[in-house]
């Protein structure tokens, strides 16, 4: 049996979701609803939700504040939040489910799919929450750490770490400053979009480069990057790229 | 020849011995020297008795008497003249004749006999005989000339006549004795010769000869000429020269006030103090063919001379100053004239203590203050590595300059000022303008935004469709004003009223009617005409809701009050929440969503700095904490104050 326990505030949010959820998500059999953090922890002590959709900003204790303070966290934890781009860029940096309220119902299906199929890995959980309290806290998003989970387990490291990414059909290989390669179950658009605001250039359709990393463009129109790699520029990417190296 | 009163007479012809003067002379003669028999003696001592005798009675004595002399013999009388003037007179021939006539006291008259006859030469000064040449000054170019027989029974010769050569052109024949007079005769030389004959068509020359040199008049001596000619060069060049010195100082004066000019053209141009200083020391070595030239400002603050601008061997290239040399006032020869303000030539800088060697030593310097409003504001230095370049003229154009660039900077210094004003009125303007646009962001808080479309949803869901339908009109009106006001910097009370009461409702009906709240606006206030900053009030409102009341479980009242005080309105917001401190301790992991908060106060705050009453107070805020009777937390209180527009 499914349980699931929804935590926000305002009372409308979780009335909004449990109606949500009891129309249109079956595999669910039982919802529990806390408006108050500072209960939180004691239900969900007493009720071990498999689930837990948590409101991020809310009185008393915000929802990173809550998860900290629960040791054992053996249930699935999808935040939800209202607006909050910093915040959204934290748990995105961690590859962490969340949902935006209102909520997309195919959306909350789609977390509760994965959930389902995934194997219950509590520990990499504990590891990107964890990386979302650090981004959190940090003073700036360039400290930021990305969170690269990968079989052995999840790598964390900061953009400007990143020499260039490719894409490699479904996956994308990460290339680190340090030597290391990282293959990573995801789509080169997905990074595309976390990396923009850190200096990467879509040089082609299948290259994210750090465009720090670009030492000189060859006669034959390829990025030379510091690691001495060349990656291919595309015609109608050229002019921005060279833009981007001024 | 008339008898003059103060004549003496002496002749001797021949044998006889003829002697005469006048009443005031008295001399003795003596004969110092005589060959010849004692009754020349004699005779002469007849004469000196007779010497003695009342000048009167020798008036009358012009008549030659004979005096017997030994013939062939020569014999020298000698006559002291009362005025020591020693007249010797030397009779070497056998027949003499001896005559003294001076015309005055200082006249002798000297002769010159031969072939028998006597010619007497009338001259200044100068007495001598025997001679047949005479050196005359230029003054005694009057000469008499007599002529007479030398002994009256010798000549046989019936006829004479005579001729001065070089002045006379033919001879003039006479009858002797005679006397000529040569008035004015010109300088140079003069020969009178005489000729006799018997039957007068033969003539015969009589061996008189008397050459005369009369000496050319001082005027016109070869050294007087040269003196005259020297001064009148000297004249020629004197006039030459100060005419060419007047020339000159013109064409300087005239140099320096063209450069002068040049200077304030191109000072004129500048409207950058940095730019015109490296104009004027550059121009100062193409106009002024300085070598140098170093411009030094004073840094106010630090009280340092800075250098600006240089051009010389020192700093060859423009605009650029490796690293500018720093004086001190009061510090070298540019410190001292920066403490005096009195411009100074050092002709030779080996001499001044206060010469700083720099790269190497140049022997002159110039240095020239540059003044406004009586302080030194910089200096102008110039280097030569000759002694003694520098001159009055440098530094007249120097100070010019200085003046002209004073005046500049001063205009420079205004005009920057003026454009600091502007820009900074312009740049007060576009903080206002932004401010107000982040303001209108902010107030479109999008948490709020999706919060309450989430509340929509819920509604829907939850099917109760006339809180629906009301949540979602209220939310038009709310997004329709903000949409509508956004673009304007102010709005009616009346408007912003209603902003807020939608606001506050719609987040009242999200959480259920979870708190209370009021409206309050003073009657008076008409609030159709008062004119507020556009949502300058809905952070406070907003931060009052989510940090003072959510974080209370019941009893949550919300005021919002507008008070009129003369120009100022105050808008009081107030809660019965936490308080401030609480709700500082609650914020654990500081969220994005509160710093949207916590900046759209900032920005309130900040807009209120640019509102302006007409005594020119700003707007503000204050915060007041609410505290209970037991000293318990009873919430907040926050005044916002502002000057009303109309």
């Amino acid at each position: 049996m499914l349980k699931v326990l929804l935590i926000d505030d305002e009372e409308r949010a979780t009335d909004a979701l449990r109606l949500m959820i009891e129309k249109t998500v079956p595999a669910i059999q039982q919802v529990m609803v806390c408006n108050d953090s500072r209960r939180a922890a004691d239900i969900i002590a007493s009720y071990q939700p498999a689930l837990v959709f948590l409101d991020i900003q809310m009185p008393y204790l915000n929802g990173f504040e809550l998860m900290e303070k629960i040791p054992n966290k053996n249930f699935k934890i999808i935040f939800t939040t209202a607006y909050n781009e910093y915040a959204v860029q934290a748990i995105r940096f961690s590859a962490f489910d969340y949902l935006l309220k209102p909520i997309d119902v195919e959306e909350l299906q789609g977390c509760v799919q994965r959930f389902l199929e995934s194997n219950e890995d509590y520990q990499q959980q504990y590891d990107l929450l964890k990386n979302i309290i650090h981004n959190i806290k940090a003073p700036s998003a360039d400290e930021f750490r990305l969170a690269l989970p990968t079989k052995e387990g999840v790598h964390f490291l900061r953009p400007a770490e990143i020499i260039r990414c490719e894409s490699l059909g479904n996956y994308t290989k990460f290339f680190m400053d340090n030597g290391k390669t990282y293959l990573i179950s995801k789509t080169l658009g997905e990074y595309d979009v976390l990396l923009a605001p850190y200096h990467f250039i879509r040089t082609h359709k299948s290259h994210l480069v750090n465009k720090k990393s670009i030492s000189y463009i060859d006669h034959d129109g390829f990025a030379i990057l510091k690691d001495n790699s060349r990656v291919e520029v595309s015609r109608r990417r050229k002019d921005e790229v060279m833009q981007a190296l001024k | 020849m008339p008898l003059n009163k103060r004549c003496i007479f002496l002749s001797i012809d021949g044998i006889n011995f003829t002697a005469g003067f006048s009443k005031d002379i008295r001399f003795k003669a003596g004969l110092d020297f005589y060959p010849g028999p004692f009754s020349i003696y004699r005779r002469i001592a007849i004469i000196h008795r007779r010497v003695e005798l009342p000048a009167k009675k020798w008036a009358s004595f012009y008549k030659p008497f004979n005096l017997q002399a030994h013939r062939n013999s020569a014999m020298t009388v000698s006559f002291t003249f009362i005025k020591s003037l020693k007249v010797s007179i030397c009779i070497a021939c056998t027949c003499m004749l001896f005559s003294v006539h001076p015309v005055t006291a200082q006249k002798v008259t000297k002769d010159f006999k031969a072939n028998g006859i006597a010619v007497k030469v009338e001259k200044n000064g100068e007495y001598s005989t025997g001679k047949n040449q005479f050196i005359l000054s230029a003054s005694e170019n009057s000469i008499v000339l007599y002529a007479d027989k030398a002994n009256p029974v010798d000549t046989g010769s019936k006829y004479f006549r005579y001729k001065l050569e070089a002045a006379d052109d033919n001879w003039s024949q006479v009858v002797l004795p005679f006397t000529v007079k040569y008035q004015s005769l010109q300088h140079g030389s003069f020969v009178f010769t005489m000729q006799s004959s018997n039957d007068g068509d033969h003539w015969f020359e009589t061996g008189i000869a008397i050459k005369l040199d009369i000496a050319a008049p001082f005027w016109k001596t070869w050294w007087l000429r040269l003196v005259v000619i020297f001064v009148v060069l000297s004249l020629v060049w004197y006039v030459i020269n100060y005419y060419k010195q007047k020339q000159k100082q013109k064409e300087e004066e005239l140099e320096t006030e063209l450069v002068i000019v040049y200077f304030a053209s191109q000072i004129n141009k500048h409207y950058h103090t940095g730019e015109l200083l490296w104009d004027v020391a550059k121009n100062c070595i193409s106009k002024l063919h300085f070598e140098d030239c170093v411009i030094y400002q004073l840094d106010d603050e630090r009280n340092v001379l800075v250098q600006k601008a240089a051009y010389g061997p020192k700093n060859p290239v423009d605009f650029t100053i490796d690293a500018p040399i720093e004086i001190k006032p009061g510090e070298g020869i540019v410190g001292a004239v920066a403490q005096t303000g009195k411009a100074e030539i050092i002709a030779n800088t080996s001499l001044d203590k206060r010469y700083i060697v720099d790269d190497r030593r140049r022997f002159s310097e110039i240095t020239v203050p540059v003044i406004i409003d009586g302080k030194v504001v910089g200096v102008i230095d110039s280097e030569h590595h000759r002694k003694n370049f520098f001159n009055n003229r440098h530094l007249k154009i120097l100070t010019t300059i200085a003046a002209l660039c004073a005046s500049q900077i001063q205009l420079v210094k205004m005009e920057e000022e003026k454009e600091k004003a502007e820009i900074e009125l312009l740049h007060n303007k576009q903080k206002a303008l932004e401010s107000r646009l982040q303001s209108l962001r902010l107030q479109m808080n999008p948490h709020f935004l999706f919060n309450a479309l989430n509340s929509v949803q819920q509604m829907i869901l939850a099917n109760e469709e006339m809180v629906a339908t009301k949540y979602l009109s209220r939310f038009s009106k709310l997004l329709r004003a903000i949409l509508v006001h956004s673009d304007k910097e102010t709005i009616t009370l009346k408007e912003e009223l209603e902003i807020l009461n939608l606001y506050i409702e719609l987040e009242s009906i999200r959480f259920k009617d979870a708190f209370q709240y009021r409206i309050n606006c003073d009657e008076s206030i008409d609030v159709d005409e008062v004119k507020v900053p556009t949502l300058l009030i809905q952070p406070f409102v907003e931060n009052a809701i989510w940090h003072g009341l959510m974080h209370k479980d019941r009893d949550r009242n919300l005021l919002v009050q507008f008070i009129e005080k003369g120009e100022w309105l105050h808008c009081i917001v107030e809660d019965n929440g936490i308080g401030r401190k609480k709700a500082q301790e609650i914020r654990g992991i500081a969220l994005n969503g509160s710093k949207h908060q916590s900046k759209g106060i900032a920005v309130s705050t900040e807009r209120l700095k640019w509102m302006k009453s007409s005594d020119g107070e700003h707007g503000d805020i204050h915060f007041t904490d609410l505290y209970n009777e037991d000293g318990t937390a009873a919430g907040t209180r926050i005044t916002i104050n502002f000057p009303i527009l109309n």
